[in-house]
């Protein structure tokens, strides 16, 4: 097109140089330039028109689609308050501050604020999506013992049960990282409007897209030296080159700029293009993350939503637009302050604020909340959800469709885990750094084992360093933490018509001890390397005995065993002797999904990290279930956790207790050989944790599961676990309690030293009474 | 005589050393010399139960038909403060099940469950929905697990039992569906649910 035009100019040269006489008579000059004239005329025309067409092309379809590529965003699971729960007023004021909530005084607040009143926290919950119905404000009335009721605001009416708003983990970016928070016009604080207007673009609601005054005011100050408070560009010229044109500085783009700018204001509002503009625009920077429009670096700067900002924090953003990072409040407060009063003056200026107003705001210090880089609280669990979404959704759906994603993480746990085993591995450091050379390694996962939701989720020591989520990647030996699958295996031939029966009480010899197999011998020694002889099966497991647990298996058998683990979910297992042990490789994924069935009677839960995908409408788009599977009979399940107890209470794990975690709970330590794993695993009847320490490279660790890897269980399920409400584990039917002796197994009578009462699946409790420690009539006589 | 005497007096000496002998014990007491008891602290005789015999220093020597000491009963769920939110929350669900909105009442009873996890109720519930998805090994999933928090409600249990009768028929699972059927009746006879499909089955 350039080109023909180019070969047309050429070609009308020639015509009129033609023309020109050489006798140079004034009439066919003036005859030549009119042609001439024309010509442009018609070049300017072409030239107008192809531009109109080829602007208001993309203008048009641009204004039809998605203005915006954002991101989708995943939330944590959304607190559900209800009465009788067991929470502090406090907690719910800093939760709702952390969400950006604006403390007012009025007893029915605005959307995103909440007031402390005598009668408890009122607040009024944000909508997520635009389509969602109104949501009425609430009160949370507290006593002592936490929520005493929940009352709607607006119906009068008590309410069981609210869900609070959820909070962002983070944003799934795709190769643009630009976050955005969409705000209508009708939110926008008409202060705002009027800062942005008086500093960019005072001509704006008189101007029909380009601003000829302007322009020549911007040409002769810079012509004269002089200061601009203003450019030559409006508001409308800047939309379209952030949204359509690159920054070069050429004569095709400010025309083609032009253009747009016309097309623009022909086609939407002024209000609907200073809400584009507010929006588009670039803030400044978040880490690797830019801040683009007003909705976002408002929660960034002063944490409140856009619609609560003051006349000095409007002018604070409006001021920004010109120079984002020259006027950034934390890198170079002054010029920001400096560059705020500017907006200010210009505003009295434009009559938007009095002189009184004026000299009110210039003298409110500049207040921004302290800088928060972290983009993603989660994001071992991020990359987690984000690899199960590309599962179902395409990359640029994802990335680029505003999904909102609900998860079931919980952020309050998310934070424990993370202090726990950051301070636990310091600990660990501490002990062997030195010999090492290497930080110690670890990860937490915290599940709710009803509905197999993930509440906590740490893959590792440091996300910035390395990626590598340990919970679901790692392939490390479970050592004793798989020793319960073994006793629950015995404990299931109760029910498998088999001759022999096991039960908590079953004696068994714990010695030195090889068992040939397969041509192999293979001699397993107990980690203290004593031998503890006759003992119950309950105090096996409780002091983690290797040949009893051992002789055990090889009683109760491998296949039986092995055929267990896959039903739990530990793949890799195969029937040979050392299982037994946990000589195999798992996850700790799957050591959770595992426990699952321990503790929650039997029935095994997937583990679920998604509850809900909807759109950006808010249209649910996928909806995950509550997977459940049953796999051991509840009886061994809930005895198998009465024998886990004891490994608390008494066994291995009893420092649960010495450090201070006092609900009732059920547990198991792991070891490794040579110390290269240590683990926890233990759970109350609604939370339950599994904690992993090592090195990456396998090198010991050189200390037990009861010295890494517990310490953190208990820092962690101690904060976790407080606003649960305390229960005991209950029983399921077919499980009866005999007082028997603990050195035989048989009821106990009076004569025994001790007696211990002892949970047996029904039908298996013992039936002869002790024969060791009868009366010596009995002995005489009997 | 002498060594009838001196037969005596090595009988009293005997007596006098058995009396003297172990002490009994109280459930869950531990024995002076032995490590402390390895279960059930929380688990103590209900205050109604007679407490176990304690010995008499002058009572007479146990006789050979000595029963076993008396043990403490199974501790079933105590209810929790979080119940009666999750029972409001059961009912709008019902109501939702009733209308025939699954998804809906599903998403209640997961709320009812996220309340109070160990409420038994809400499992039943999320039963029925998956046995009317035809989901039928996840709807025994979750009827296992209401089962071992209801064992002690016989009106509950029947109903949870009547469920897993249905969902085990619909698996053409004929003799498990009526033993569950049975069940269901002996919980509670007045069942008549239960009560017509054993009649379907063919039984009386």
């Amino acid at each position: 097109m350039w080109e023909a035009a180019v070969n047309f100019v050429r070609m009308m040269i020639r015509r009129v140089k033609h023309l020109v006489p050489r006798s140079n008579g004034s009439r066919r000059w003036l005859k030549a330039l009119f042609f001439l004239f024309v010509c442009v005329t018609i070049i300017a025309l072409i030239f107008t028109l192809h531009l109109y067409f080829s602007c208001r092309k993309i203008v048009d379809a641009h204004l039809k689609t998605d203005r915006w590529s954002l991101p989708s965003t995943i939330y944590a699971d959304a607190p559900m308050l209800y009465e009788g729960m067991p929470l502090k007023q406090a907690w719910l004021v800093e939760y709702l501050q952390r969400l950006n909530y604006q403390k007012t005084d009025e007893a029915s607040p605005d959307t995103a604020q909440y007031a402390v009143l005598k009668n408890g926290i009122a607040f009024h919950k944000r909508a997520l999506f635009k389509t969602q119905s109104a949501i009425p404000p609430v009160l949370v009335q507290f006593d002592n013992d936490g929520i005493s009721k929940i009352i709607n605001i607006t119906g009068k009416d008590e309410l069981a049960a609210f869900e609070l708003e959820p909070a962002v983990i983070s944003s799934l970016f795709g190769s643009e990282w630009e976050k955005r928070t969409i705000i209508q016009f009708n939110e926008l604080p008409k202060h705002l409007t009027q800062a942005v207007v008086a500093i960019e673009d005072r001509r704006f609601y008189q101007h029909g897209g380009i601003d000829f005054k302007a322009i020549i005011r911007a040409v002769v100050n810079d012509v004269m030296g002089r200061k601009q408070l203003q450019g030559g560009s409006t508001i409308t010229q800047q939309l379209v080159k952030n949204f359509y044109l690159t920054p070069a500085r050429t004569i095709s783009r400010k025309l083609s700029e032009a253009m747009m700018a016309w097309i623009m204001e022909r086609r939407q509002t002024k209000d609907e293009i200073l809400e584009m503009y507010l929006n588009e625009i670039y803030l400044g920077q978040r880490g690797a993350m830019s801040i683009n429009g007003v909705g976002e670096a408002s929660l960034l700067l002063f944490r409140k939503d856009v619609q609560h900002i003051t006349v000095p924090e409007s002018a604070l953003l409006a001021g920004l637009i010109q120079a984002p990072n020259y006027y950034n409040p934390y890198k170079n407060p002054a010029q920001a302050r400096s560059r705020r009063d500017t907006v200010l003056l210009a505003m009295k200026n434009t009559g938007s604020l009095t002189e009184e107003e004026y000299e009110k705001y210039v003298k409110v210090p500049m207040v921004v909340h302290p800088f928060d880089a972290r983009i993603n609280l989660a994001p071992y669990f991020g990359d987690v959800v984000k690899s199960q979404l590309l599962d179902k959704y395409k990359e640029e759906t994802i990335y680029t469709q505003n999904l909102h994603i609900f998860t079931t993480l919980d952020l309050d746990m998310q934070r424990y885990a993370e202090e726990s085993l950051s301070k636990g591995l310091d600990e660990i450091d501490k002990l062997r750094f030195k010999r090492t050379k290497q930080n110690a390694q670890g990860c937490l996962i915290a599940i709710e084992p009803q509905t197999g939701y993930i509440r906590a989720f740490i893959g590792g020591r440091s996300y910035s360093k390395s990626q590598f989520d340990r919970i679901s990647s790692a392939s490390r030996q479970p050592g004793s933490v798989f020793k319960p699958v073994v006793y629950a295996t015995a404990l299931e031939q109760a029910f498998a018509q088999k001759s022999r029966i096991f039960t908590p009480a079953t004696i068994v010899v714990d010695e030195p001890w090889t068992l040939h197999y397969s041509n192999q011998t293979w001699e397993p020694k107990n980690y203290d390397g004593q031998y503890h002889g006759s003992t119950t099966l309950r105090n096996a497991l409780a002091q983690s005995m290797n040949v009893a647990t051992a002789k055990l298996a090889m009683d109760v058998g491998l296949k039986e065993i092995a055929g267990l683990g896959k039903k739990l979910g530990f793949e890799s297992v195969k029937a040979y002797p050392s299982i037994a042990l946990g000589a195999f490789e798992v996850s700790p994924w799957q050591v959770a999904t595992a426990f699952t069935v321990f503790a929650n009677g039997g029935v095994k839960t997937e583990l679920r990290t998604v509850k809900k995908v909807a759109g950006a409408d808010g249209k649910t788009l996928e909806r995950s279930q509550i997977e459940v599977e049953r796999v051991l009979h509840p009886q061994t399940a809930y005895i198998l956790t009465d024998m886990m107890e004891t490994v608390i209470s008494s066994g291995t794990g009893a420092p649960v207790r010495r450090w201070g975690f006092t609900r009732p709970a059920a547990g198991k330590t792991g070891t490794t050989d040579e110390y290269r794993d240590a683990w926890f695993v233990g759970y109350t009847p609604n939370l339950l944790c599994v904690v992993w320490t090592g090195y990456d490279d396998n090198t010991p660790i050189k200390m037990t599961g009861a010295q890494a890897a517990l310490p953190i269980w208990v820092q962690f399920m101690k904060k976790a676990t407080q606003n649960l409400p305390a229960e005991d584990f209950s029983s399921p039917q077919g499980v009866v309690v005999a007082m028997i002796d603990p050195e035989t197994g048989q009821l106990a009578t009076g004569d025994c030293p001790s007696a211990v009462a002892e949970k047996f699946i029904s039908g298996t409790e013992p039936t002869q009474t002790c024969q060791q420690h009868s009366s010596h009539w009995w002995k005489i006589f009997g | 005589m002498k060594y009838v005497l001196r037969l005596i007096s090595v009988f009293l000496i005997l007596f006098a050393i058995s009396a003297c002998g172990p002490k009994k014990l109280k459930p869950g007491e531990p024995a002076p010399t032995t490590p402390p008891p390895t279960t059930t602290p929380s688990q103590p005789p209900p205050p109604s139960q007679p407490p176990a015999e304690t010995p008499k220093p002058q009572q007479p020597p146990p006789t050979p038909a000595k029963p076993p000491l008396e043990v403490p009963q199974m501790k079933p769920r105590q209810p929790s403060k979080a119940d009666p939110a999750s029972a409001k929350l059961m009912d709008a669900g019902a109501k939702q099940l009733n209308a025939g909105n699954l998804d809906q009442a599903e998403e209640l009873f997961e709320q009812a469950l996220r309340v109070s996890p160990t409420n038994g109720k809400p499992y039943y519930y999320l039963g029925v929905i998956a046995s009317r998805q035809k989901d039928n090994e996840r709807a025994l999933g979750f009827l296992q697990q209401a089962e071992n928090y209801l064992h002690t409600d016989n009106f509950w249990m029947s109903q949870v039992l009547y469920q897993e009768g249905l969902t085990l028929k619909a698996m053409k699972r004929i003799p498990d569906a009526k033993k569950k059927f049975q069940d269901a009746l002996d919980r509670d006879p007045g069942n008549q649910y239960a009560s017509k499909e054993l009649k379907a089955l063919g039984i009386k």
